[in-house]
């Protein structure tokens, strides 16, 4: 038999699946970089998680409960009675396709699934075929899907391709909101044990050392010691930093990556030379060492488990009011969840700034206020001493989190800072900034070492922005107010753009601060020289 | 597939009316002119108001106001009061921009990179331009259609009529909105079916509407300025059915059956359907909140106690390493 | 006198080539792509299409390697991370030679000799391989990250422990 000679166009089409004819056939190929490991059973047995077990989302049988889809329809139910954002979003959307290139790993990736509207469509056509009339007598001529572990499959697939990030929502003429859809699916995934490592993991940590990472109070009292060790090193102060103290006014609590991770830690020695260079009374907590919430990202209820420490430590110290560091989701939680959850703080003051004397009355009833706005305020008064030539080496531009810009509007304030502290600031071209931010494409319990390829696609667009400004301003530095942005943003820089370094807001203002009593700073909070104070060493 | 079979299924709707009424005698006309219309405008009002209560049984545990701008904190930011309202009359605005001028879709801006290199915000505005098009002059197309209804025809209706045929072309007076909903749905339909994107996410019911729209406008333009019908006639139905003392003038012709009966279809239909956006988008919680959950305490109804780990176990649990490490204690 | 033709025809190969590489993607989203005009909305399509256009004019002048690298690069790291096998990222070069030959037999095949057809086609095989080139290295520079990231995480926990080599965090 004589071998066929493919022509070039042929060549590269190994085994390339064709195009489906719909979307609603629910195949999905598990590739090696692009999903998350299943949850560990030690994590979803310490959480009481149902169903906890091994597995893999690359197994063929993912040994579901023998009642999957009564447990799943059930909890369907159930959350359409509980949230009216579900319902009506199950019900209103047109299908303009308004959204449909707004998703990061849309952009990234070109799976269609991947547009926001067929994200939720995979949801909405399960509950178009079992909860509407049309659904259950026309079926799929009405847009219904009937449930089976295909679509299980596909789901997990999707919903944790998702980010929660709510750029879409932002384009969205009804508002529709794909995050709300991404959490009932991953709800509905979880009442069948299909966790991921990433989220459970952390958040079992969390609920029992106080922190995703697991850190034991011993070595959190380490850590910020160590953390004062080099401040002193690069300031010649030696800061307090008070843990666990009774009586403080402010409690601060911070993401545990902030003491722990690079270059999230820069960040923290800026706190901690800012707090002591005003002189407020605060404390941080061993209990509630984690500002994050990794349980957002898996359920209503977990967000509310872990969440709770903030109030109860807050109590229990005797604190005034809270303050929060630099983090995205975190403040989702705070701001639009915490005092619903498990608030009345009626134990708190309004927060008052013991330094300026703003009250600040947009968190008079959670009690918690940003670190940003808190720096903001401390600026506007003249209350710092800045000298901004100590950031001579950053060109500076500023990347939105999703979370406070979409779920808040933080905008001005960090960039009222930066405007203080450095002298080199650009922005990122208008479409990818504040409200219509590209997200790090690792949000939401995205950002792991297997996911890597998906972190790359989703993180594209937001890398595209900053090549922009590298060409064009010679930027070097990402300055950002997120936790996952800090770990997932240098990777992502690496790969797309290299030579941009990520920052913290609050190291640059540690770079800048300039301390009553503190020694020539010959480095910066990385412990890198100085502009101009370089030590030039003779051959 | 999709598209034809949404296609055959308003083919019918036209074909049904078009033979029974034709052909049949004073009961078909009737039903067609009397019954079907009654039913269709009980099922819309019944259908929608049942729909927003059912809507609204589920409440709102959270305030997830989706932020489209600065946020209220210091008194010297300037917040965002429509994209980011903190009062309700800044949701009002918020909404009322939203619902008469779309505003998110509006926000489809597109940067464009010119030799320079030079970067320009352009608009991608065809789909909110169609949309915002076809919806006003929808309206308007209702509004005129009172002067069926009422009888001395209300002033408001005059004006519009009189604005809306400023040109004074042709004989019946041609309506601007005649053309632009025709013009508008068309685009929508033509985007449906070639850009890939969005004909890869339509559904029959997508299809569906557009066809049943353009079947009454159509229909509408046809009975107008084609196979004229009985102006008066069609009146006193109007009034008649408005009164609930429904007479069926003979002067009718069949053509005016077709646009009558596609239109009781779709007030059928609409309440079961996506149409139900309308009423849908006063009710979505990421629009119509005030944010302002940190200054004041949004409450969850369903609100419940979870597990949680309290200080005391934690202590408990980590107590001796606490105390070599210093930290204070509760219990020594 | 292939020059001239692919001088004179370089708007439509370069044109069909696209379109060719985008049709790699699922159907769906070619639209989009192709398109989609906007550099910060659309960083694939874009890409695909600037670089393409800049690839070809490199080869037309038979530059040297150097200036085409930096193309292939753009284009390689973003197939590199997409749904592509390593012969998938790299075929696409190879539809050069498609695009090329479709626009020969639509717009005047009798004018070009068949050496300088040959010498062409055999600096598009060349470009082949320096696509490879690059597609090991993006795969290599995945592992490096993956590996930093690693230590990144791990890189104060290590100080604290007094373990620290600063050689190890040198590189990159």
């Amino acid at each position: 038999m004589a071998e066929k000679i493919l022509p070039p166009e042929e060549l590269g089409r190994v085994d390339y699946s064709p195009p489906k004819k719909s979307w609603m056939d629910p195949k999905v190929e598990f590739r090696k970089g692009t999903f998350n490991y299943g949850a560990v059973p030690s994590s979803t047995s310490y959480l009481d998680l149902p169903f906890s077990r091994k597995w893999q989302p690359t197994d063929d049988d993912w040994q579901l409960p023998d009642n999957w889809k009564e447990i799943i329809l059930n909890g369907l139910k159930d959350r359409l009675k509980k949230y009216r954002s579900l319902k009506v979003f199950m019900d209103i959307c047109v299908r303009c396709g308004a959204c449909a290139d707004k998703c990061h790993f849309y952009i990234g990736s070109g799976d269609p699934k991947n547009m926001p509207v067929l994200r939720a469509e995979l949801l909405r056509s399960v509950y178009r075929n079992d909860f509407t009339t049309a659904g259950k007598l026309l079926g799929k001529l009405a847009g219904g899907r009937k449930l089976t572990k295909e679509i299980i499959k596909e789901w997990f697939y999707y919903f944790y391709q998702c980010t929660e990030c709510r750029r879409c929502s932002v384009f969205c003429p009804y508002g529709i909101d794909t995050a709300e859809i991404t959490m009932m699916g991953r709800e509905l995934l979880n009442l069948l044990g299909l966790d991921i490592d990433w989220i459970t993991t952390p958040a079992a940590n969390c609920f029992r050392t106080g922190n995703h990472l697991g850190i034991q109070p011993h070595g959190f009292k380490d850590s910020v010691e160590f953390a004062v060790d080099d401040l002193e090193e690069i300031t010649g102060i030696r800061v307090e930093a008070p843990i666990n103290k009774k009586g403080a006014e402010v409690l601060f609590i911070v993401p545990s990556a902030d003491y722990f991770g690079d270059p999230h830690y820069f960040g923290f020695l800026g706190y901690l030379a800012l707090l002591h260079e005003i002189g407020l009374d605060y404390t941080f907590s061993t209990f509630a060492s984690e500002g994050g919430n990794f349980g957002l990202f898996h359920s209503a209820e977990m967000m509310k488990r872990l969440n709770a420490k903030m109030y109860m430590e807050a109590k229990r110290l005797g604190v005034k009011w809270i303050l929060g560091g630099e983090c995205g989701h975190m403040w989702r939680v705070i701001h639009q969840y915490m005092d619903t959850v498990n608030g009345p703080a009626d134990f708190l003051e309004v927060p008052v700034s013991p330094i300026t004397g703003t009250r600040f009355e947009h968190a008079a009833s959670t009690k918690m206020i940003h670190i940003a706005e808190f720096t903001a305020d401390l600026i506007k008064h003249g209350k710092l001493n800045l000298d901004k030539s100590r950031n001579d080496q950053w060109r500076v531009t500023f990347h939105d989190s999703c979370n406070p810009a979409r779920a808040m509007g933080l905008l001005e304030e960090p960039r009222f800072i930066l405007n203080s502290v450095c002298n080199h600031f650009y922005e990122m071209p208008e479409n990818t900034i504040r409200e219509q931010t590209f997200c790090c494409g690792s949000g939401a319990g995205l950002g792991t070492d297997e996911n890597f390829e998906m972190r790359m696609r989703g993180g594209l667009p937001r890398a595209n922005a900053v090549k922009y400004v590298q060409e064009q301003h010679d930027v070097n530095m990402l300055c950002c107010i997120c936790a996952i942005d800090k770990a997932t943003l240098p990777p992502l820089m690496d790969y797309w753009v290299p030579g941009i370094q990520v920052g913290a807001l609050h190291e640059l203002v540690g770079n800048a601060l300039v301390m009553k009593g503190e020694k020539e700073r010959v480095t910066d909070m990385r412990s890198n020289p100085l502009p101009g104070k370089e030590v030039t060493v003779d051959a | 597939m999709k598209l034809f079979i949404s296609l055959l299924a308003v083919l019918v709707l036209i074909i049904l009316p078009l033979i029974l009424v034709a052909n049949g005698g004073d009961s078909i006309r009737y039903l067609f002119g009397v019954i079907v219309p009654y039913v269709g405008i009980a099922v819309f009002l019944f259908g929608i108001i049942y729909r927003v209560l059912h809507w609204a049984r589920s409440p709102v545990p959270f305030r997830i106001v989706t932020t489209c701008g600065q946020q209220r904190s210091l008194p010297w930011i300037k917040s965002s009061k429509l994209e980011n309202p903190h009062t309700i009359w800044g949701v009002l605005g918020r909404m009322l921009l939203e619902v008469l001028c779309f505003r998110s879709l509006f926000r489809n801006t597109k940067v464009e990179l010119h030799e320079g290199p030079k970067l320009a915000y352009g608009a991608d505005k065809w789909l909110w331009a169609a949309g915002l098009a076809f919806h006003w002059s929808l309206l308007i197309i209702f509004l005129r259609h009172f002067k069926y209804f009422a009888e001395p025809v209300p002033y408001f209706v005059t004006v519009i009529q009189n604005l809306d045929g400023f040109f004074q072309v042709g004989l019946p007076i041609l309506y601007i909105t005649d053309i632009i909903v025709v013009v508008a749905l068309t685009y929508i339909f033509l985007r449906r079916v070639f850009v890939p994107q969005v004909r890869y996410i339509s559904l029959p019911a997508d299809y569906f509407a557009l066809f049943l729209l353009l079947g009454i406008t159509i229909s509408g333009i046809v009975v107008r300025y084609f196979f004229k019908t009985d102006i008066v006639g069609v009146k006193e139905l109007g009034t008649g059915l408005l009164s609930f003392h429904p007479v069926v003038p003979a002067s009718i012709g069949v053509s005016f059956f077709i646009h009558l009966f596609l239109v009781s279809c779709l007030l059928m239909y609409f309440p079961f359907s996506k149409l139900m956006h309308m009423g849908g988008v006063f009710l979505s919680p990421t629009r119509n909140l005030v944010n302002n959950s940190r200054a004041k305490r949004h409450i969850n109804p369903w609100n419940y106690p979870v597990k949680v780990h309290t200080y005391e176990e934690y202590e408990d649990e980590f107590r001796e390493v606490m105390r070599a490490a210093g930290l204070p204690l509760e219990k020594e | 006198m292939l020059t001239e033709f692919l001088q004179r025809e370089q708007a439509a190969i370069v044109d069909t080539w696209v379109d060719l590489i985008i049709s790699g993607y699922p159907a769906q989203s070619s639209h989009f792509l192709k398109e989609e005009s906007d550099r910060f909305r659309n960083p694939v399509g874009f890409t695909i299409g600037s670089e393409a256009n800049k690839l070809f004019a490199a080869l037309v002048d038979n530059n040297d390697e150097s200036r085409l690298r930096a193309s292939i690069d753009s284009i390689i790291k973003i197939r590199t991370v997409q749904d592509f096998t390593a012969a998938q990222a790299v075929h696409f070069i190879f539809l050069l030679k498609d695009a090329l030959r479709k626009t020969l037999s639509e717009k005047g095949k009798e004018e070009v000799p068949i050496d300088e057809l040959l010498a062409f086609e055999s600096r598009v095989d060349r470009l082949a391989l320096l696509a490879f080139d690059s597609y090991m290295h993006c795969r290599d520079r995945i592992n490096e990250i993956r590996i930093q990231e690693m230590k990144r995480k791990s890189r104060f926990l290590l100080k604290r422990l007094h373990i620290q080599e600063e050689s190890i965090w040198q590189e990159g």
